[in-house]
């Protein structure tokens, strides 16, 4: 229990704080992937996105408007030939957020298994 | 549970859930650069046999070939860059293909010319062929040098 503590203490830092703040926005599956997908490119149509998050366009839609409202990412709506398409990229602040957001979850897991090892250890050693 | 019915990722267990969903997206997004690849490939493959054609046509002492096949080549590296916009179209990438792809195909026209050129100081009747030969075995060592490269990088990122 003591290794465990000690991972909790070691949480409560700036990363946690992070992690706190965008756990609201991003603790979704699908926004996550859908910020993530879009950090790795420069831009992508809203049909490449769906099909990798493999949800229904109402439901992307809705995952995107949460991400830009904020700020997280941005729509752009263009013409291929005569047909409409809609773009969609990870702001700046988009890719930030995230990049906070997996170094609070990758802190986390660290503490964790740690923790964990610590404990192993105790419990070997009595 | 928040409002969405999706578990906040705060223990261990649900934030290496969310580590994996985030590698796999961004994964994901910079997959689909091997299929440019294929059109790279085609369009350095045509530039060899157009390059290779000019020992045809001096042998045949045919300028006019050289014409034609320059006109082909032209046609179909168009039809390429036609097809790799649509299909780079989707994603705009960044991802780790982009750097090494580029260096290897640079790599492969140097190669290239450079046998080309040292065919001509030599005074070799032939120098399309060999152009082309060394031209394609540099692409086929880049291209594969690319993938092991990608791999790596994809393993490294995962951890």
């Amino acid at each position: 229990m003591a290794g465990l503590k000690g991972a909790e203490d070691r949480a409560a830092s700036p990363a946690n704080t992070a992690l706190q703040a965008n756990t609201t926005l991003l603790g979704n599956t699908t926004r996550l992937a859908v910020l993530a997908f879009l950090s790795a490119c420069r831009e992508a149509q809203f049909s490449a996105v769906q099909e990798h998050c493999a949800v229904s366009a109402p439901t992307l839609s809705k995952a995107v408007s949460a991400l830009e409202s904020a700020s997280y990412v941005k729509v752009r709506k263009g013409y291929i030939g005569k047909y409409p398409h809609t773009w969609l990229a990870a702001t700046k602040h988009g890719r930030a957020a995230l990049d906070d957001y997996l170094s609070a979850l990758q802190l986390l897991v660290s503490s964790a298994r740690q923790a964990a090892q610590e404990s192993e250890r105790t419990t070997g050693s009595v | 549970m928040t409002a969405e019915g999706t578990q906040a990722p705060l223990d261990a267990g649900a934030a290496e859930a969310a580590l994996e969903t985030a590698q796999r997206a961004r994964w994901a997004a910079t997959r689909p650069i091997p299929v440019p690849t294929w059109y790279l490939s085609t369009i350095i493959a045509l530039l060899a046999a157009y390059v290779a054609s000019t020992d045809a046509a001096r042998a045949l002492s045919a300028p006019w070939l050289l014409g034609v096949f320059g006109a082909v080549y032209a046609l179909s590296v168009g039809i390429c860059i036609g097809l790799l916009y649509r299909r780079i179209g989707v994603v705009s990438f960044q991802g780790p293909y982009l750097a090494p792809t580029v260096l290897a195909v640079t790599t492969t026209f140097v190669v290239g010319a450079g046998t080309y050129v040292a065919c001509a100081v030599a005074a070799l009747p032939v120098r399309g062929v060999p152009a082309a030969i060394t031209g394609s075995l540099t692409l086929g060592v880049g291209m594969t040098w690319v993938n092991r490269r990608v791999a790596r990088d994809a393993r490294q990122w995962q951890g």
